[in-house]
């Protein structure tokens, strides 16, 4: 749906100008295929009454000109059935009005777009009004060009990040491009695979890119590592034979590490592949797909274009010149590492009374955590798109919206007066207990209404139709027998005084005693006052008092007054705006009766309601419609709860309840959001615990496995409760990336550790050995990652910023925990997986 | 001016626009306008609303008309279903103004007028709209033939109708099959206003009853939402003698 919302640059939109700018407007939209329905100022029908009964017309008719009293009239109308129009026609200042736009649901992305592009251009020459355009198809418009925007502007800023890392990293240009190459191919790969099965790219599929980058260049960089090592233990030139098996031997001994490396990343991403909600679902697959591709090249393609592009004769001179250089390196990293490792030691206890109180606030933090799915929290507060949806939910009803079908057995169950009166009612409580609902609009509305309008006071002077008294009595024989005209009718026998002989014979005797039944009808005792007569002081006062009792707190205002005031003398039928349900007030026998005026109300007033009822005159369903102000899940749940509640209590068996619609779609993806973010989490919990467990042939280890992990997520959980950061369909991303990429660090500190741990039974030896080996490699994956996530803080979306802030902690805190919890623990119990051979 | 509903049976033609022979689009609709029809109707009907999911609920009408200086009054008298028994409908049709119309509800007790110029709105929850209801003159539309065919058991000129207003109809054009025969139209294909198909009207059977052409049964499709709407004649008689008193605000109040 678009809500294209027109608002006067100074005064009222009730001035012919913009009446037949409304009316240009919708006649254009109109000619888009797409589009199913209008609801503006201009198609809107106007149910009246007079004295002599009721009329349908259009609120703006087609030959309005714009006159002072067309004006007049068209205000006073507009405030006369403010439950349809308050807030969803015009605003209360009168300064906006609306024009929403229903379209297909089958309408592809492109005819949505056309339809905003339309629009957009075609209100440029309203100079005098402001033009909002709010709805889905702008949400999806806006969200396709931040796409792109990022997507241009963040994959080359990624590529330079990662560009200048392999270049500190190797200082070689094979070691900087060849990872660099290999990332490319795998994103171009994942990407084009995508676009070859048709997947269509999502706001989670726009970080995917820098995803692969980011993460698919540690394996390359492995591989490259372990090379230049090898290489620099040549003391002599070698041949193009001798390299070939040096590359293949280097690639041998990293297999290993990065095979598992790789598989234990796969497995966090692939753990996304649980979750129901599609995009994460297909970001999940394509990332594990760019994984497998990123891995698959790192040890294939890396090492054949390192044996292709050797060069014999230039190698050796570069090399001693570039040794030295690095073996400076070397040493300054070591003494970097040895200042850290010196800092960390003797400090165990201290570190997990850190990593205690860490954990208790991050627990804190994990139940402050706000769980959201609109997806309009995506765009920036000061994004054009939120800056006209919060206008338009600041001056009309909301666009947040879901439905409550009330729902009944039979055909007709729910147009009982009793259940469309509870659902009037039920209206009142949503009202007074939710003040961010900001319209509700009924079914029940339609039917007071037409109640109201049948109802207006009579004029005395209505004259009749037609000289009754000049014909004789009426024997039109029917076709039905019961008719009391003796018309001959077709239904029945001719004992009637219009004889014109009916068709149909005198075969419903049900009809017969229904007919009695009227003739026993409770007397009407309901009076209203005339408007002949004078308002007594006594009267007045009556009620005020009663309105005073109906506003519990004492507070009304002068309408409230002038309301219970017509109401009195039924001054536009205004005593009758309700759901018929006192038989003292109409001419009805029993409560079917009243069902049966509401039937023949439906009978007149059939095909206005379409949107409210599934069928024009027996529905078994009918809707209201709520509208919120806000989209945040919580008000929407109490909403929702509010409406189970008064449902549960107040309406008979017969009827059910059921909410349907955005709003109602977002809590369920919201409480979609919260089982799957626990499934793929535990999945990849326990998918690392088991891999480390085989790995290490021990439970125990698996469990020190996990243990950084745990933390890191923790700790990022905790973080987002505390800065209120939501749980989204996007940020639930984050745990399982942390888990793929993270678990890497505590992979190669434990293997690193057990490694020194044979040599060796003094632990403080084996820590510092441990840390001055492992700690750079670590620390520069770490760093790599961590940046390389850092750009998407340059996104459009703000929770794909959220994204990379988060992962680059991640990064940090996971690795920091590697390094300092984990010796600290292995230190602490020793474990005996550690030590075994 | 409109020209009022005359009768259900009108239905069919008063989708249509009028006439010609062998010729052009206007004789069509002129000689179909200019048949002899009946002083007086009486119907017994009944309608039949069909969901898309095939569910039915019916009605059944008695309908009474007389033309009087070629202006025709009905009276509706709705039989079935219990909840709408009773509920009465008059229709008058004037020289140079709007139709009136009063409609009675049993259960209220009172005659109301009912005034709308708008006349698409749908015509007692049946997929025939209040303007499909009436009878347009010929000079409202421009009348061409665009081809001949043949439809269900019937030889047809295919006959396009346009307003000369396009204001003036709720539709963009309509596509009309008259029997080369009979010149009654036997299927009438409507098309909003962005030119898509609407509603498709079809006669589904037609007799020649006491020299009147009727459509004993009728279906109206809206093929944009699968609703549609059977009418079907259940008993007929013409010219026969019809009390004046029937179509006064008095008679809709008591029934007598």
């Amino acid at each position: 749906m678009f809500d294209i919302c027109l608002s006067e640059k100074s005064g009222t939109f009730l001035n012919n100008k913009t009446i037949q700018a409304i009316r240009e407007i919708s006649e254009t939209v109109e000619t888009f295929p797409a589009v199913d329905d209008i609801t503006s100022l201009i198609n809107t029908d106007f149910p009246d009454g007079s004295s002599e009964g009721m009329s349908v017309e259009a609120l703006v008719s087609d030959d309005f000109t714009g006159t002072e009293e067309e004006i007049a009239q068209l205000k006073t109308n507009l405030l006369d059935w403010p439950d349809m129009f308050e807030n969803s026609l015009y605003s209360k200042d009168f300064k906006s009005t609306q024009i929403l736009v229903v379209i297909n649901k089958d309408a592809s992305h492109e005819e949505k777009n056309a339809i905003y592009d339309g629009i957009v251009e075609f209100t440029q020459s309203y100079d005098w009004l402001e033009v909002r355009v709010a709805g889905d198809p702008v949400l999806s418009h806006d969200a396709e060009i931040f796409m792109i925007a990022d997507l241009t502007a963040l994959i080359p800023l990624v590529l330079l990040v990662l560009l200048v890392s392999l270049y500190l990293a190797f200082h070689r240009m094979g070691g900087t491009l060849l990872p660099m190459i290999t990332v490319l191919i795998t994103t171009i790969w994942t990407v084009g695979l995508m676009a070859m099965f048709g997947v269509a790219f999502s706001i989670v599929s726009t970080c995917l890119p820098v995803l692969l980058i980011a993460i698919g260049s540690a394996y390359g960089i492995h591989v490259m590592t372990h090379y230049y090592t090898e290489m620099r233990n040549l003391k002599k030139k070698i041949s193009r034979e001798e390299h070939k098996d040096l590359v293949i031997s280097s690639v041998q001994v990293v297999f290993k590490p990065v095979i598992l490396a790789g598989f234990t990343t796969i497995v966090g991403f692939s753990s996304i592949i649980t979750s129901p909600i599609v995009p994460l679902k297909t970001f999940g697959l394509f990332s594990t797909i760019g994984t497998v591709i990123a891995l698959i090249l790192s040890l294939s393609f890396i090492p054949a274009l390192m044996i292709a592009g050797f060069k014999e004769k230039s190698e050796k001179k570069s090399a001693i010149k570039l040794e030295s250089k690095i073996l400076k390196r070397e040493e300054q990293s070591h003494r970097r590492m040895e200042a850290i490792y010196n800092k960390l030691s003797n400090h165990t206890v201290g570190i997990l009374v850190t990593t205690a109180l860490v954990v208790i606030l991050s627990a804190y933090g994990l139940t402050q955590m706000n769980i959201e799915s609109a997806l309009i929290d995506y765009f920036p507060k000061d994004s054009s798109l939120r800056v006209n949806a919060d206008y338009i939910s600041d001056h009309f009803a909301g666009t947040n919206t879901f439905n409550v079908v009330v729902k009944g057995e039979q055909p007709g169950d729910v147009i009982d007066p009793r259940v469309l009166n509870e659902m009037d009612k039920l209206k009142e409580y949503l009202l007074e207990n939710n003040p961010d609902i900001g319209k509700i609009m009924t079914y029940a509305d339609f039917i007071k209404r037409m109640n109201q309008i049948m109802n207006f006071p009579a004029d005395e002077n209505t004259e009749n139709f037609g000289n009754y008294d000049d014909y004789e009595s009426v024997d039109a024989g029917s076709f039905f027998g019961d008719d009391s005209a003796d018309s001959g009718s077709f239904f029945g026998d001719d004992d009637d005084s219009a004889d014109s002989g009916s068709f149909f014979g005198d075969d419903d005797s049900n009809d017969d005693s229904s007919d009695e039944e009227l003739a026993e009808a409770t007397p009407v005792t309901f009076e209203p006052l005339s408007m002949t007569d004078d308002l007594t002081w006594s009267t007045l006062i009556d009620l005020a008092r009663k309105v005073v009792n109906e506003n519990g707190d004492g507070e009304f205002t002068i309408t409230d007054l002038t309301n219970e005031v017509e109401k009195a003398f039924n001054v536009r039928g205004k005593a009758y705006y309700e759901i018929p349900t006192d038989l003292s007030k109409y001419p009805a026998g029993s409560n079917e009766e009243l069902k049966n005026l509401i039937s023949q109300y439906l009978l007149l007033y059939s095909g206005s309601l379409d949107k409210f009822s599934d069928d024009s005159l027996e529905p078994t369903q009918v809707r209201m419609l709520v509208q919120i102000k806000v989209s945040d899940t919580a008000t929407v749940a109490k909403i929702l709860d509010d409406v189970n509640s008064y449902a549960a209590t107040h309406f008979p068996e017969n009827i059910t309840i059921e909410n349907s619609g955005i709003a109602e779609m977002t809590k369920a993806l919201t409480d979609m959001i919260t089982g799957s973010q626990i499934k793929s989490l535990l999945t990849a919990l326990l998918a690392v615990f088991l891999i480390v467990s085989i790995a290490y042939k021990s439970p125990v280890a698996g469990f020190y496995g996990i243990i950084p992990l745990f933390l890191s997520i923790l700790i990022n959980f905790g973080l987002m409760g505390l800065t209120g950061i939501n749980l989204d369909m996007i940020t639930a991303l984050i745990a399982s990336i942390a888990i793929g990429v993270g678990v890497d660090y505590t992979i190669h500190f434990i293997s690193r550790y057990k490694l020194e741990r044979l040599k060796s039974d003094d632990l403080n030896l084996v820590t510092k050995n441990t840390i001055l080996s492992s700690g750079k490699a670590i620390i520069t994956n770490a760093v790599s990652v961590g940046l390389g996530f850092a750009v998407l803080v340059f996104s459009q979306f703000v929770v794909l910023r959220y994204i990379g802030a988060l992962v680059a902690i991640i990064m940090l805190t996971s690795s920091v925990a590697a390094l300092t919890v984990l010796p600290a623990l292995l230190n602490m119990f020793k474990p005996k997986f550690i030590s075994k051979k | 001016m409109k020209k009022t509903m005359k009768s259900l049976i009108g239905l069919a033609l008063l989708l249509t626009s009028p006439a010609l022979f062998a010729i052009t689009g206007l004789e069509i609709a002129q000689t179909h306008d200019d048949r002899d029809k009946p002083d007086t109707t009486h119907m017994a009907l009944q309608m039949d609303l069909i969901e898309a999911n095939g569910k039915v609920s019916s009605r059944l009408i008695e309908q009474w008309g007389v033309e009087d200086n070629d202006l025709a009054n009905s009276i509706m008298v709705f039989r079935k279903p219990a909840s709408v028994k009773d509920t009465r409908f008059l229709q008058v049709e004037n020289e140079d103004r709007d139709d009136d119309k009063w409609i009675y509800l049993p259960a209220m007790k009172k005659v109301r007028r009912i005034a709308s110029s708008d006349g698409s709105k749908s015509f007692m929850g049946s997929d025939a709209s209040y303007d499909d209801m009436e009878t347009r003159d010929i000079d409202r539309d421009t009348h061409e033939l665009i081809r001949e065919e043949s439809f269900s058991t019937w030889d047809c000129y295919v006959v396009k109708g346009q307003a000369v207003d396009p204001s003036d109809s709720q539709y963009a054009y309509r596509l009309t099959w008259f029997d080369k025969e009979t010149f009654y139209p036997v299927k009438v294909e409507m098309y909003d206003k962005k030119e898509s198909l609407y509603k498709v009207m079809t006669v589904k059977d037609l007799k020649n009853i006491d020299t009147h052409w009727t459509p004993i049964d009728t279906l109206i499709e809206n093929v944009q939402n699968g609703h549609s709407t059977e009418m079907k004649v259940l008993n007929v008689e013409f010219d026969k003698p019809v009390n004046k008193r029937m179509f006064t605000t008095q008679f809709l109040n008591t029934g007598r």
